[in-house]
């Protein structure tokens, strides 16, 4: 349980930060912690009733393999699409001069 | 390019149309405990039978996310200007470090890729490890030779290849008239690092994607923005 609570807090910090924060790179630092949030959380839940892992050269009764194989892949995607977000700031600062997102929004207002 | 866009059609309409004739696919959905998963698949890890049986069709759209990603990479950071002065780390004990490294990361990495379905691990968390000890070579060397040795053209083509590989893996069970997606390769023994069927070459195939993918990814940033 305090494994789904630690998850929780996690994510949490992630939704703060990109609520709070002005510059757009710490809101996708912050998406990137609230993915790490979400990774805890499919893990712990795995681990809820039983800790071995399910290779069975090992003695049973095994965690739940499910949540784990659903996770494993998420954790390379969220490395690609968190680059390819990056890529997406360095082009917003190359063509506007700034990261702040209240500055952009502004920006947007006075072009409508 | 027409007639790539019809093969596509014919071969996904083909997948769809043995999906929904063969019964045996909704036996395959879930096993019904642990040891029925490693009797199913062949891998005695089941985190493995899982994401690459039961789950393959969800593990296939996730490795064309990450292309996708990798591409979108690739192409707008192609537009960005080029940094002029690339400045790597020329202190000798750094460089013998990282060709050190690189050598350790490339074998643990490819190690866990391979023996993804009887140990801890899989292609996805491999490729990450063997990539890692190439991003260290990165910092140290200039960027002609980075693109001399680790030539950008002839990874895109060897990546689209291992692409083109595993979908074919997957739907080669079409043509010898089975459903798609089905573990067609003789299981063997269970524990051994032959069996498993199509699971450890998938596996390695996926490892060997995962680390150009993300060896691109570096190299691109290190080229547009430096090493620090």
């Amino acid at each position: 349980m305090i494994y789904i609570a630690i998850a929780v807090v996690i994510f949490a910090i992630g939704g703060i930060g990109i609520i709070w924060k002005d510059n757009i790179l710490l809101k996708l630092l912050s998406l990137g912690i609230m993915n790490a949030g979400v990774v805890v959380l499919f893990v712990s839940i795995a681990g809820l009733k039983h800790r071995i892992p399910a290779i069975l050269n090992t003695n049973g009764p095994y965690a739940d393999p499910l949540p784990q194989a659903v996770i494993i892949t998420s954790i390379v995607i969220g490395f690609a699409t968190m680059s390819l977000a990056l890529v997406f700031t360095m082009l917003i600062s190359l063509k506007k001069g700034t990261l702040s997102s209240k500055k952009l929004q502004e920006d947007i207002d006075r072009e409508h | 390019m027409k007639n790539i866009r019809l093969i596509s059609v014919i071969l996904f309409g083909m997948f769809i149309v043995m999906l929904l004739i063969s019964a045996e696919t909704i036996s395959y959905i879930q096993p019904d405990n642990v040891t029925g998963a490693v009797k199913d698949t062949g891998a005695i890890n089941v985190i493995a039978a899982y994401y690459l049986g039961y789950r393959l069709f969800d593990t296939l759209f996730e490795i064309l996310v990450f292309t996708v990603a990798v591409q979108g990479v690739v192409h707008l950071l192609g537009h960005m200007p080029t940094l002029e002065q690339h400045k790597p780390m020329r202190e000798k004990a750094i460089i013998i470090y990282t060709d050190l490294i690189f050598g350790a990361s490339l074998i643990t990495g490819m190690y866990i890729a391979v023996a993804g379905h009887i140990s801890a691990g899989g292609g996805f968390v491999g490729g990450i490890v063997g990539a890692t000890g190439a991003v260290l070579v990165f910092l140290t060397m200039p960027m002609e030779d980075i693109e001399k040795e680790f030539n950008h053209t002839y990874m895109a083509i060897w990546e689209m290849c291992i692409l083109a590989t595993i979908f074919a893996l997957v739907l080669l069970p079409i043509f010898i008239g089975m459903y798609p997606m089905k573990n067609f390769l003789p299981l063997g023994t269970p524990g051994h690092i032959v069996s498993g069927g199509i699971i450890p070459i998938v596996d390695t195939l996926i490892g060997i994607k995962v680390l150009i993918g993300a060896v691109t990814i570096a190299q691109t940033f290190i080229k547009h923005r430096g090493v620090f």
